[in-house]
């Protein structure tokens, strides 16, 4: 029995509902969480200790240095796009792919999948590229509705190949090694892109009027594709120092970000001092815009991570894992059915919450349970990322389609990129089943390195 | 009246500017001070003295000094789907109440992590590590976010911007 002779079922299971309705009353996420978990400590311990609990768990959680990854990656990913280095690849990959019917979309998913390499959030990546290559897909006969999801949908694949903050985020709330879960992502993104890129092909063989003609603008010469290649050496030496360093056994997680971070503010710095007067006051401009977007996003991220690691206490303190544990293990459950319950509650909670605030709250209840069952961690972390992911993509709170909105052409409503969506969406789930079905696409490269 | 919060409304959204500065010059800080310390670490077999402590001491200043510049954009991360299907009033009247107990939780929070990082300071806390960096200035950094979280949510309740 828990405090007040309360079961710790019924504690722990009125410290979720309180939570809901904080979170259903529109109360910011952090302080749902804070308040939710307050109120229950202290109905467990009493004021003073709860107090004493709320603020060093937040604290400590809060000043953990391997967490500097994600404001570092943050920053990697806006530098990135303000110096033009998400504009290049895509230029390039049009040059190859341009003069094919489904080309420009293809290349969209592509230049998404090689700009994750260097930004870890996909809401920025949606935004940038629905900027710069959904206009241009409209140009070239794509239906607005079409052009706006592909971008939209694209910038989820961001999320899975390193760095991805969901991963950094996951590994930190669960103990999962981040440089694992971070690895694991890279075969489920070339996954989706491949999904994607297919869906497009499929798109416009089913629905010809989705793609009216094939471009004639990206029509170019071999000297010319081959001389593209040359704006892809910041992706690559990025990558090669993140992926190298950290694989290699030479850099932590938070090392890598610290490098590659310093190499993207490096790259952009000398093209700004590259530039004329005016540009250079404009790019400087753009610094720091780039630098106050790293310290809200991260603002915004920490405050709900904090907060999740005080509601975890609250969890772990009712018990209420350790007595679902039982009660799942008593129930002679199989791992796989109680993965995908999971998943389908992943889903749905993805269609209301955003990534982030999902991992913080399940995390807690499910992980305890997810290890009393034995299941594979790496394999686990894969299938909630990319569950996590359909979510962004999912009406009514799909975060990758408000910041595809946010930038879209005045003639494009949130409803038009609403509805060339779903067919991402099926390809997302697809892809959901296959890691299902291939638990190895996750899994083989974690394996390859300690 | 008007003038007066206008102008404390302005000097807010200094402090907060000044804020976020501090907290996007941390992060470089320490991106800097991590590659001096894997090339000095490399190059020289000379490890840069307690990276990680100094991290850990300034990591607070990156988090919790951009809460209210954050909220003052609103750009803190809340589901307003339910609030939504209710009468205008009923979104206001709801809105104005979870404003007002986040207001209140970051004014609790602020008051007892001052005592703690007070008490901290009042003993010169230190850390276990190769050079002394004192615990307190670390602590320093929740009490001061969180108050000035907490009067950026007064003041959106005052001005009635909910």
């Amino acid at each position: 029995m828990g405090a007040f002779g309360l079961d710790p079922l019924v504690l722990g299971g009125l410290g979720i509902a309180l939570l809901f309705v904080l979170l259903a009353l529109g109360t910011h996420i952090g302080f749902a969480l804070i308040i939710a978990s307050a109120i229950g400590l202290a109905v467990v311990t009493g004021f003073k200790p709860m107090t004493d609990m709320v603020i060093n768990s937040f604290y400590h959680k809060i000043s953990n240095p391997t967490l500097i990854t994600l404001p570092l990656f943050i920053l990697m990913g806006h530098l990135a796009s303000g110096g033009g280095i998400s504009r290049d690849i895509y230029e390039s990959l049009s040059l190859w792919l341009g003069k094919f019917r489904s080309g420009l979309g293809i290349a969209t998913v592509l230049a998404c999948a090689a700009f994750g390499t260097v930004c870890g959030a996909s809401v920025v990546a949606s935004a940038v590229f629905s900027k710069i290559s959904a206009p241009q897909m409209r140009r070239q006969g794509y239906d607005k509705s079409l052009a706006y999801a592909i971008a939209s949908a694209s910038g989820a694949i961001g999320m899975l190949i390193p760095p991805s903050i969901l991963a950094i985020v996951y590994g930190t709330l669960s103990g999962v090694s981040i440089g694992k879960v971070l690895m694991a992502g890279i075969a489920p993104g070339i996954l989706v892109t491949i999904a994607f890129s297919l869906t497009i092909v499929l798109m416009s063989k089913i629905k010809p009027s989705y793609i009216k003609r094939g471009s004639t603008e990206y029509s170019a010469t071999w000297a010319q594709r081959i001389k593209s290649l040359k704006s892809w050496w910041t992706v690559t030496i990025v990558a090669l120092s993140i992926f190298g360093g950290m694989y290699g056994g030479v850099f932590s997680p938070s090392e890598a970000a610290s490098v590659a971070a310093l190499l993207i503010s490096l790259i952009y710095l000398i093209r700004m001092f590259n530039g004329d007067k005016n540009k250079r006051k404009q790019d400087f401009r753009e610094l720091i815009r780039c630098l106050n977007e790293t310290a809200i996003t991260s603002a915004l991220i920490f405050f709900i991570f904090g907060s999740a690691t005080v509601f975890s206490q609250f969890i772990v303190l009712t018990g209420l894992t350790i007595t679902i544990s039982e009660l799942v293990i008593g129930a002679n459950l199989s791992p796989i059915v109680l993965v995908i319950v999971f998943t389908v509650i992943f889903v749905v909670l993805g269609m209301f919450l955003d990534g982030i605030s999902i991992l913080c709250i399940t995390i807690p209840v499910f992980n305890p349970i997810i290890s009393a069952a034995g299941i594979d961690a790496i394999w686990y972390a894969t299938i909630v990322i990319l569950s996590v992911e359909v979510g962004l993509i999912t009406p009514p709170v799909g975060l990758n389609l408000f910041a595809a909105k946010g930038v879209a052409e005045p003639d494009v409503s949130l409803e038009d990129i609403v509805r060339g969506i779903w067919p991402f969406v099926i390809a997302m789930l697809a892809c959901v089943v296959i890691l299902f079905a291939f638990p190895g696409i996750g899994t083989f490269l974690p394996r390859l390195v300690n | 009246m008007k003038m007066n919060l206008w102008e404390a409304d302005r000097f807010l959204k200094k402090i907060e500017k000044a804020l976020i500065v501090i907290s996007w010059s941390t992060t470089l800080g320490i991106m800097f001070l991590t590659v001096i310390d894997i090339t000095s670490r490399f190059f020289f077999n000379l490890p840069f003295p307690a990276t990680w402590e100094v991290s850990e001491v300034l990591m607070p200043y990156i988090v919790v000094f951009g809460f209210a510049f954050t909220l003052s954009i609103n750009a803190h991360v809340r589901a307003t789907m339910f609030l939504n299907i209710l009468p205008a009033r009923a979104q206001k009247a709801i809105t104005l109440f979870v404003y007002l107990l986040s207001c209140c939780t970051c004014m609790w929070l602020a008051w007892f992590s001052w005592i703690k990082f007070w008490r901290s300071f009042m003993i010169n806390e230190e850390m276990m590590a190769a050079i002394r960096i004192p615990w307190w200035f670390g602590r320093f950094a929740l009490p001061v976010g969180m108050a000035v979280f907490g009067i950026r949510y007064l003041m959106i309740i005052i001005k009635r911007e909910v």
